[in-house]
């Protein structure tokens, strides 16, 4: 028996960020995960709600499109996370946000993945636009909807497996055109290659090679350049450096657009928030906690781990916090799955899906339901739930909303430590 | 207007190809229409089997015969396109009734072999011991007593639909894909009819007029017959196929469904197929819907001789319509298999149309023989037309020795040899399998421009000079056909990293705008989510969440 105050199951954004608050208010805490999921998939920008687009075109005023946007889910989606914990309060939900968002940046700060913000419009490998509220510092300087209007230069890879320049430019010129990117005038493709790398290679082994060799060929164009996009591949560990490097032999900012997938990004934010965590003194470990049935034990690797508290931040599909075989399940304790706030376990595939592939996907909403203090439903006293594995929200179909992870996670760490002071004052 | 086709076919599945080139070949001036792509209705839903013949063994001996003969033919004039499929047929029981229902079914098996082995130049059956059939194939079930062999043949049925087409227009016939029918008049005067196109992607319309109309659109059979004014009925029958991700064996295994059904598992291509229902369908042919109980009817069939059968991960599904002739108050899996050539004049009096309903795979070239020897005879009767020219054609039917494109190659050697310096040796066999000696094309792409060589889809594999090649010389238009040609996407990935990157190629080779790339990756990808939606469990989730997050956002 480990005298063990909270055990973080899953170490993504929402499991890290708990952790990190757990421990910074003095508990001993172990943080487990079985996999990599959501968050090492991830593109590198950090949100959590897209700025309503038909303002967006109209004002040009991202901050105050995303008020319309946080309005209208308090308003229609009452079983989004959100909704539940600010229950129906704007402000109180841009509170929460801000604050999470501090907290996962001081995190990730001095490090590859350090966020940048306010509130921009980046491109992304996928070859569309998106805003986001932070992203990775290496990315910031190619947001697009402020400042004067200049050219952006898109740089070519031919050897680049999935990246795509021209798909890129075409969506500058496109949001340029729809009045959403203000600071693009033009957008061109820039010659480059990765000399001496194999015809083919993808962009993690691509990230290796420029973190090993160093920048890849750059034939800068004439004319003033706003800004290089250059695909999310320069480098793990000394991304900032490379990138620095470029601006001063280009004389033009350089930076990296979202990434799509595969994603040296995620990657990086993973490795980057593992790190955080270690030097913070909190235990990471790479196994599954297997619950035994009793209080709140589990097996976790070859180990006993009896926590007082249980914050389960395990994710959807990718992660594994959420499996399908037949049934729909949460795979740690068998707590109930919902989607469109009912139960969703024996539901067939097609009542859970729309036959059109682009509409929303009620199964991709699924997860557990929580109350206000981000306690399951039929989960013991003690056990509380943050992230993905939340039901009434949906990653996939956004594309990120890592913020929604950070401020459940926060949250819920909140919660776990009064909880556990709770429990230290009766057990006195 | 131009001189009138000497014959119009409608529908680009195996029959209607089949009949253009025979047609083609006979020296008719051709034109074939199909409304979306060469074998993307009834033929690309089929098993993929040159099988048939065994079931009519007791009743029809005659079909039997044709049947297996007909495949030897198919195998002559396209050898890379089929693979042997050795079945396997495991039995159960101890007491005598189960080792009497073995004799039986090996007796029957026994007067197969007298068709199929000289025919089809598959192997004789054999009988297995219980330790036999778990050496060969140690998934099956622990309550195997014994088992049964015999053989059939997997094709590459949508590459058959093509080949046909692509060797109808190298015989002179005009051929068209995306190119729906949407009127058909009949001058009965003149004896000509006149069809109107319209071009389904570019949206364009035209016309065009033939002396003899042929209506081989199977599923849509009583649809168009009703465009041309005349009356059809057949028993459309829906037939569901489940593909597994890979290969689960090598055989083909035969199971008994809960309703005594026999079902199978076979392999094709990279991954394993099992089918098949049969149910009377009245609803759309153009969106049939796969069901859940289909999909568990199937697995739960196969679960009873490969028990792990549930672990492996489901890729995406099949369905497809049979167009069967039509019989009152006959249960689907009984209902005759046979072929027929309406004349309509004689059924409905509508002159110059046939409908071409019933068959099989494994006797299409039989069919289209029949079908083309109808439309001579047609064109010999009619009055005033002046067909003098048909006199001195050749009129004799070819398609039986005559190979089809790429089809003089037997055997993959000799592009093993060309293509060593170059590529692997599964990717060669892959490039054989597909265009047979025409592999040689797709090679000299890659020595004129070495980034062709690149791997554009590593599950299948595809190159990127298949692409290029399936753009030129296959007349692909779209994703979709590309996916038929190549099988582009159609593997675990289902198309995740593919599909962008064919798209850009297809943008440049057909002169696309960035609205038409993204439209046709929406349908590509639309397609593909239709199809898998039905099997949608597992690991196949998180795959799927990863590349709804990843892909672009409709914008």
């Amino acid at each position: 028996m480990s005298a063990i105050d909270l055990l973080v199951i899953g170490g993504g954004v929402a499991g890290a960020v708990a952790a990190a608050v757990a421990r910074s208010a003095g508990a001993t805490v172990v943080l487990t995960r079985k996999a990599w999921g959501a968050t090492a998939l991830s593109s590198g920008a950090v949100d959590w709600i897209e700025p309503d687009p038909d303002a967006m075109s109209v004002s040009g005023d991202a901050a105050a499109a995303q008020e319309i946007s946080l309005e209208r889910l308090l308003r229609e989606r009452p079983d989004h996370p959100i909704a539940i914990l600010c229950q129906g309060e704007r402000t109180r939900a841009r509170g929460e946000a801000e604050g999470a968002l501090e907290i996962l940046a001081s995190l990730l700060d001095g490090g590859p993945a350090a966020l940048a913000g306010p509130l921009g419009l980046y491109a992304s490998a996928a070859g569309d636009v998106r805003f986001a509220d932070r992203v990775q510092a290496g990315m910031a300087a190619g947001e697009l909807s402020r400042g004067a209007p200049g050219r952006i230069g898109v740089l070519a890879l031919p050897e680049l497996e999935g990246w795509r320049p021209r798909a890129v430019v075409e969506a500058l010129l496109q949001a340029r055109d729809r009045g959403l990117a203000r600071g693009v005038a033009d957008a061109v493709e820039v010659p480059g290659s990765l000399p001496g790398a194999p015809p083919s290679i993808r962009m993690p082994d691509a990230a290796r090679w420029i973190e090993d060799h160093g920048l890849p060929r750059i034939e800068r164009p004439a004319g003033a350049l706003r800004a290089i996009l250059v695909p999310p591949v320069f480098g793990y560990r000394r991304i900032v450096e490379r990138l620095r490097e470029g601006q001063e032999l280009l004389g033009v900012p350089i930076a990296e657009t979202l990434a799509a997938s595969p994603s040296v990004p995620g990657w990086r934010l993973q490795t980057a928030l593992d790190e955080a965590l270690r030097d913070r003194g909190v235990e990471v470990l790479f196994a599954a906690a297997s619950f035994r049935g009793d209080g709140l034990g589990f097996r976790v690797g070859h180990r006993d781990i009896d926590p007082r508290a249980v914050i389960l931040a395990t994710g959807k599909f990718l992660g594994g916090g959420l499996a399908r075989e037949g049934r729909l399940r949460e795979t740690v304790f068998g707590l109930p799955v919902l989607t469109g706030g009912r139960t969703a376990e024996s539901a067939g595939v097609m009542s859970l899906t729309e036959a059109s592939w682009r509409a929303h996907q009620p199964l991709f909403d699924a997860g557990i339901g929580v109350d206000a203090r981000l306690r399951p439903q039929g989960a013991r006293p003690g056990v509380f739930a943050a992230g993905g594995v939340l039901a009434g929200w949906s990653y996939p179909d956004r594309g990120c909303g890592l913020a929604v992870c950070a401020i459940t996670g926060r949250l819920a760490a909140d919660l776990a430590i009064v909880f556990l002071g709770a429990r230290v004052e009766s057990a006195r | 207007m131009s001189d009138p086709f000497d014959v119009a076919v409608i529908g680009g599945g195996v029959n209607g190809c089949g009949i253009a080139r025979d047609c083609a070949l006979r020296g008719l001036r051709t034109l074939l229409l199909e409304q979306e792509d060469f074998g993307a209705g009834a033929t690309g839903g089929s098993s993929g089997m040159l099988h048939g013949g065994l079931r009519y063994l007791l009743h029809d001996v005659k079909t039997t015969r044709k049947s297996c003969l007909d495949s030897g033919y198919i195998q002559q004039i396209c050898p890379h396109l089929i693979w042997r499929i050795p079945l396997l047929m495991p039995l159960f029981g101890d007491g005598p009734g189960s080792r009497l229902m073995t004799d039986l079914i090996e007796t029957y098996l026994e007067a197969y072999d007298r068709f199929a082995v000289p025919l089809k130049h598959g192997r004789p059956h054999c009988r297995l011991t219980a330790e036999e059939a778990f050496g060969l194939e140690p998934g099956l079930t622990p309550r195997t007593r014994r088992a049964l062999t015999f053989d059939e043949w997997g094709i590459d049925a949508h590459r058959l639909c093509l080949l046909n087409a692509l060797s109808a227009r190298e015989a002179g016939a005009t051929v068209r894909n995306h190119a729906q029918v949407e009127a058909l008049r009949r001058d009965r005067e003149n004896g000509i009819s006149r069809l109107d196109i319209r071009d389904t992607l570019a949206g364009t319309r035209d016309t065009a007029l033939a002396r003899i109309v042929v209506n081989a659109t199977g599923p849509w059979l009583p649809r168009m017959a009703g465009i041309a004014g005349a009356k059809l009925r057949i028993r459309p029958g829906k037939g569901v196929h489940v593909v597994v991700e890979r290969r689960v064996s090598n055989l083909g295994v035969v199971a008994t469904a809960v309703d005594g059904r026999q079902i199978f598992i076979l392999p094709h291509d990279n991954y394993s197929i099992i089918g098949t229902t049969d149910d009377d369908y009245y609803g759309d042919p153009d969106d049939i819907p796969v069901t859940g109980d289909e999909v568990e009817y199937l697995l739960e069939g196969i679960e009873s001789v490969i028990p792990g059968i549930r672990r492996y991960r489901l890729s995406t599904t099949w369905a497809a319509i049979r167009p069967t002739l039509f019989e009152w108050g006959t249960i689907e899996d009984a209902l005759s298999r046979d072929h027929e050539v309406i004349d309509h004049a004689t059924s409905d009096g509508v002159d110059g149309l046939l409908s071409l309903v019933g068959g099989k795979l494994a006797a299409y070239r039989l069919m289209a023989e029949e079908a083309t020897d109808a439309v001579l005879e047609k064109l010999r009767q009619a009055a005033g037309t002046g067909i003098q020219r048909l006199a001195g054609a050749n009129v004799s039917c070819r398609t039986a020795t005559l190979p089809l494109p790429g089809g003089d190659l037997a055997t993959p050697e000799a592009i093993l040899d060309a293509g060593r310096d170059l590529l692997d040796r599964a990717t060669l066999l892959r490039l054989y399998a597909r265009y047979g000696s025409r592999a040689r094309e797709v090679l000299d792409r890659i020595r004129q421009d070495p980034r062709q060589g690149r791997m554009l889809c590593p599950c299948e594999p595809v190159l990127e000079a298949e692409v290029h090649f399936a753009v030129e010389r296959e007349q692909a238009l779209t994703l979709g056909d590309v996916r038929r040609r190549t099988r582009l996407g159609t593997g675990a990935c289902q198309g995740a990293g593919c599909a962008e990157a064919a798209a850009a190629i297809l943008r440049d080779r057909l002169g696309w705008d960035r609205d038409t790339e993204r439209a046709r990756l929406e349908e590509f990808h639309q397609e593909r989510w239709r199809r898998r939606r039905p099997v949608l469990d597992g690991a196949a989730l998180a795959q799927e969440e990863l590349g709804r997050g990843a892909r672009g956002r409709r914008s």
